[in-house]
């Protein structure tokens, strides 16, 4: 247990600055005194020991803390090595989610102000959940944790190494930038793609985000107006004939151009924004060649059931 | 080396508790009861051999002085079974305390055991663990009392 310090150290930082064996071995006798000072305070003093789960949950805690005091530069690795009141550190690390508790709340807020006018069970639930995580979330002894019921699933998932409240900002971050891009569209257009590309859009666990910016870039890559977010047969030839004889480096590239297109037609300026939309664009690839393997793109670029 | 560092992390445990042993015999004398260095050695292996057995990590110094020194006034404790009594209370503490969930603390824990041990068990470890701290842990869970009395409704 007190082997694993990829929490407190990421590879990242590992290969920046990596430790020596001796200093390793005097960073493990802090964290496990300081794991001790922590395993009393959560017993309340009541017992001497734990289960090794509990001991587990409490180290990855610790570690995640002060992995957020390096990162806020409110020490270095250094500092860890030597400093002899861990505790102390720990109270930064502490103070620094404290203010990423708020951000992550003020976000929150920003969210449930974009959501979609949109019914879909899991996109609500979640926004509940996340809700929920903030009485839930015991930052002191399980700070890694994410006690929060997240069933909506993002067009770009938050990456695994993210933990606790950083895993809740990311998550967050990427929410209000779907929001915001489909609130760039007709809610009504949207509802008719929506149920286009899934009849029990409401009910069922889809990214709300990934119809509108597909035919988006479709349409971009048409030159036709991507608000109306409508593809037509006729469109699909376009981009069949578009595709054709491409290897996939090269769909990559148009589809990377089309989404950049998208992103000056609707005004995306926030480069994560553009980043975010380049990457769903560039996700298509390996659909859009299996697609043209069998010359049907129907099931990427929708046409709207209903002619508005 | 990371073994290494695991193993010199039990040894400096294993000798701050074989001190606290040491320190006890001065009180567990006036009881007619003193632990040898051979047996101090004894208790603290088990000790962790036990928390392992039961998936459990100790901090400090450990249980087995509480565990000393509230059953060394005991009347079923003599010098010829004091260290088979004392490790087989450890392995059930552990044990026990697992099975409580957490939810009672090492000096109810303790006290539970010290006060059947003398009572109702008359002496049994056997009785203790198989009946005294199975119902002690089965009604925690399940949030039911305690029942104190005998058949007769005498107190214990």
């Amino acid at each position: 247990m007190a082997d694993d310090l990829s929490i407190l150290i990421p590879d990242p930082i590992a290969a920046v600055t990596p430790l020596s064996e001796e200093e390793l071995i005097l960073l493990k006798v802090k964290l496990w005194q300081l794991l001790g000072q922590m395993t009393e305070r959560y017993t309340m003093g009541d017992s001497s020991s734990v289960p090794v789960e509990t001991a587990e949950e409490l180290f990855n805690s610790v570690c995640f803390t002060l992995s957020i005091c390096l990162k806020a530069n409110v020490c270095s690795l250094n500092d860890l090595i030597n400093n002899d009141n861990l505790l102390q550190l720990l109270k930064a690390g502490q103070a620094e989610i404290e203010k990423k508790i708020a951000y992550a709340r003020s976000l929150l807020l920003k969210v449930i102000g974009t959501s979609p006018k949109v019914d879909n069970i899991s996109y609500y639930q979640t926004i509940n959940g996340i809700t929920a995580f903030f009485k839930r979330y015991d930052y002191r002894f399980m700070a890694h944790a994410i006690p929060a019921d997240i069933d909506y699933q993002l067009c770009q998932p938050v990456a695994d190494r993210f933990l606790g409240i950083e895993y809740i900002i990311d998550y967050l971050q990427r929410l209000l930038v779907e929001n915001q891009f489909i609130n760039c569209f007709d809610n009504k257009r949207v509802k008719l793609l929506l149920l286009g590309y899934c009849p029990d859009y409401q009910g069922l666990l889809i990214n709300l985000y990934d119809p509108v910016a597909t035919n988006a870039i479709g349409l971009a890559l048409c030159g036709k107006n991507i608000f109306l977010l409508d593809i037509s047969a006729a469109d699909r030839w376009t981009i069949m004939g578009i595709f054709a004889g491409l290897n996939k480096q090269d769909v990559k590239i148009k589809l990377t151009e089309a989404a950049q297109n998208v992103c000056e037609q609707i005004g995306i300026t926030n480069a994560f924004a553009q980043s975010y939309l380049q990457q769903a664009a560039i996700d298509l690839a390996p659909r859009i060649m299996t697609a043209l393997s069998v010359g049907d793109l129907s099931h990427i670029f929708i046409s709207l059931p209903i002619e508005v | 080396m990371d073994g290494d560092f695991a193993l010199a992390l039990a040894d400096m445990q294993k000798k701050q508790a074989m001190a606290e042993l040491r320190e006890c015999n001065e009180f567990t004398v006036r009881f007619g009861l003193y632990l040898t260095e051979q047996q101090i050695f004894e208790l603290t292996e088990r000790r962790f051999a036990a928390l392992k057995d039961t998936g459990r990590v100790e901090f400090g110094p450990g249980i087995l002085k509480k565990l000393l020194m509230a059953f060394c006034s005991s009347p079923y404790v003599t010098q010829e079974n004091y260290q088979d009594i004392i490790l087989e209370l450890q392995d059930s503490f552990y044990y026990f305390k697992n099975e409580s969930m957490e939810q009672i603390s090492d000096d109810e824990l303790i006290e539970f055991m010290r006060k059947r041990f003398d009572g109702v068990c008359q002496g049994s470890l056997e009785y203790l663990s198989n009946t005294s701290l199975e119902e002690l842990c089965r009604n925690t869970r399940y949030g039911y009392d305690i029942d104190e009395t005998d058949r007769y409704g005498r107190p214990f």
